[in-house]
């Protein structure tokens, strides 16, 4: 990836976060009383004598807010990316001290491997502000880190399975998973009441094994670029059933995804585009970066939440009917990549190299 | 950086993931790791599997009672962690207490004459704790069914019979354990 796709990244990546999945909420933890509060075992919170009050869970939000912004206008931008992980890893401690970790790892990961990268060389206050404008580097192996990492989670997962009797053909995981999640976690829309009463061996069992060969399956993609953003493709389709079916939201991992877009060609097209480049030199002045920063940190002060979702919220669209959204926004530029990629028959769309 | 850099630090990050496998084939899920969830074991298919299911009713202080749903009741809290707030606190049976906290592995080790602790010990709640507690839940309700004077709430948790093809079936509810957590004095 050159300076330029590393760029464009950073922002899409930023504002999908800031704007759509949302930064973590913190400020309900501090009503909790300190008995609800259970840290994992290997975690940060075994050190901690409880949850923390509300003007440090405040401002530790507002503070991991400005950081996002930071890297969308590409502001001291290494340091905003490793200083915002490491605060947003030390908030989640707090968060998943009540029990769930919602594994969201590999999103908060691509912060880190994008200021190894370098990814405010271009399409930044950073690099404007430099000299040697146009003329910085950005490095491409943090990518083949992150692929490693996700690939070993995900094969890990699906390992574990295998090892908890999921390819036994007298079990049937998905659909008990299912029917306690119907009935304890409230999980009980889109196709889960039809499918609740739905008893088919062979729809079951099938879902059981796509799972498992697809988690672990996935280990391949690290050797084969071609093949890891062809799983990608699938994991979004996977994501979307998961959310069809069990409830279960995955779309934030969209972040992570969206590093292998063809962002060659969507450069081009930005490129060609005189009006994109003059509203980016326009955007990108730390000017503009005060005014978003002031107005958009008043925002989260009120509300905890993302643009997208406090306005689906006034529209009466709440957790679910947002991740719908989403989910359905990283299909549609799934159907997208797959469309174009036959038309051009040319691999543009799935390069053979990360 | 250069090649012998990047070389180093890749080694570094294989070492790390050896280490969150060794630990989850010991069933332990360090935060933060590289891990999906894995769902546990996949129990054989049986006709019939048994689901338990808690409901929380309040009462009031003119003996009035009021079934509430604690999705609702815990409507702060993002959604996904409702669920084992509830598993983790309000249940008898899996409440973290002494006995299970004595059952678990690498609770700490020893350093030298220093004793590293992993693990907090849990202690029974002081009384700040238990005021504190009494009112989170006395807040919650008030801000749920818009009455001021909650004096008791009454958890009991109901066991199901789930039966493939058919769904729930809800005639079959029996009552499996109750918790009661009064909300006007100091005791427990």
């Amino acid at each position: 990836m050159t300076p330029k796709h590393w760029g464009l990244f950073r922002i899409s990546f930023a504002v999908y976060m800031l704007a759509f999945v949302g930064l973590p909420e913190l400020t309900y933890l501090s009503e909790l009383p300190d008995d609800f509060f259970h840290p994992h075992q290997f975690s940060l919170g075994q050190f901690a004598p409880g949850f923390p009050g509300y003007l440090f869970l405040k401002v530790l939000g507002l503070i991991i807010v400005f950081l996002f912004l930071c890297i969308l206008f590409g502001y001291r931008t290494r340091t905003a990316s490793i200083v915002s992980v490491v605060l947003v890893i030390f908030a989640k401690t707090f968060v998943y001290s009540l029990g769930q970790i919602n594994h969201d790892f590999i999103v908060w990961l691509v912060p880190v491997a994008g200021a190894f990268a370098n990814w405010g060389a271009a399409y930044s206050i950073d690099s404007s502000n430099k000299q040697s404008f146009g003329k910085e580097e950005s490095q491409s192996w943090p990518i083949v880190f992150l692929v490693v990492t996700f690939c070993f989670a995900m094969a890990l997962s699906g390992y574990q399975k295998f090892l908890g009797g999921w390819a036994d053909l007298y079990a049937n995981p998905v659909q008990q998973n299912l029917a306690r999640m119907f009935i304890v976690v409230q999980r009980q829309d889109f196709l889960a009441p039809a499918l609740n009463t739905f008893d088919n061996f062979f729809l079951w069992k099938a879902l059981d094994y796509l799972t498992l060969i697809f988690e672990i399956g996935i280990l391949i993609g690290i050797f084969f670029p071609k093949i890891f953003r062809l799983f990608l493709m699938v994991a979004v389709v996977f994501h979307l059933s998961n959310l069809l079916i069990l409830n279960i939201d995955f779309s934030f991992n969209f972040a992570f995804y969206a590093l292998f877009l063809p962002w060659p060609r969507i450069c081009n097209w930005i490129d060609r585009s005189k009006d994109i480049h003059f509203l980016m030199a326009r955007f990108l002045t730390l000017k503009c970066f005060v005014l978003v920063s002031f107005l958009y940190l008043i925002f989260f002060a009120a509300t905890e939440s993302s643009l997208v979702i406090f306005s689906f919220n006034l529209l009466g669209i709440e957790y679910l009917g947002n991740a719908m959204v989403r989910s359905l926004l990283g299909f549609g530029i799934v159907i997208w990549i797959a469309v174009d990629h036959l038309k051009q028959r040319k691999g543009a769309f799935l390069p053979t190299t990360f | 950086m250069n090649k012998k850099q990047v070389r180093l630090l890749f080694a570094l990050l294989l070492g790390i993931l050896s280490v969150v496998f060794l630990l989850s084939m010991n069933k332990i899920e360090p935060y933060p790791a590289p891990v999906y969830p894995s769902f546990g074991k996949a129990p054989i298919k049986e006709e019939v599997i048994q689901i338990n299911k808690p409901e929380f009713v309040v009462y009031f202080e003119n003996s009035d009672s009021q079934e509430v749903d604690y999705f609702k009741l815990f409507n702060n809290i993002p959604i996904s962690h409702v669920n084992h707030l509830v598993v983790n606190n309000l249940n008898p049976e899996r409440k973290v207490d002494l006995e299970r906290w004595q059952a678990k592995p690498f609770k700490s080790f020893q350093l030298g004459r220093y004793t590293i602790e992993w693990r907090r010990t849990p202690n029974l709640p002081t009384k700040e704790e238990i005021a504190r507690r009494k009112q989170f839940f006395r807040n919650r309700i008030t801000e749920t069914t818009g009455r001021q004077d909650p004096v008791n709430l009454h958890i009991t948790w109901y066991r199901y019979d789930f039966v493939f093809g058919k769904g729930i079936v809800w005639e079959s509810k029996r009552q499996v354990y109750e918790t009661e957590i009064n909300l006007v004095d100091e005791s427990i």
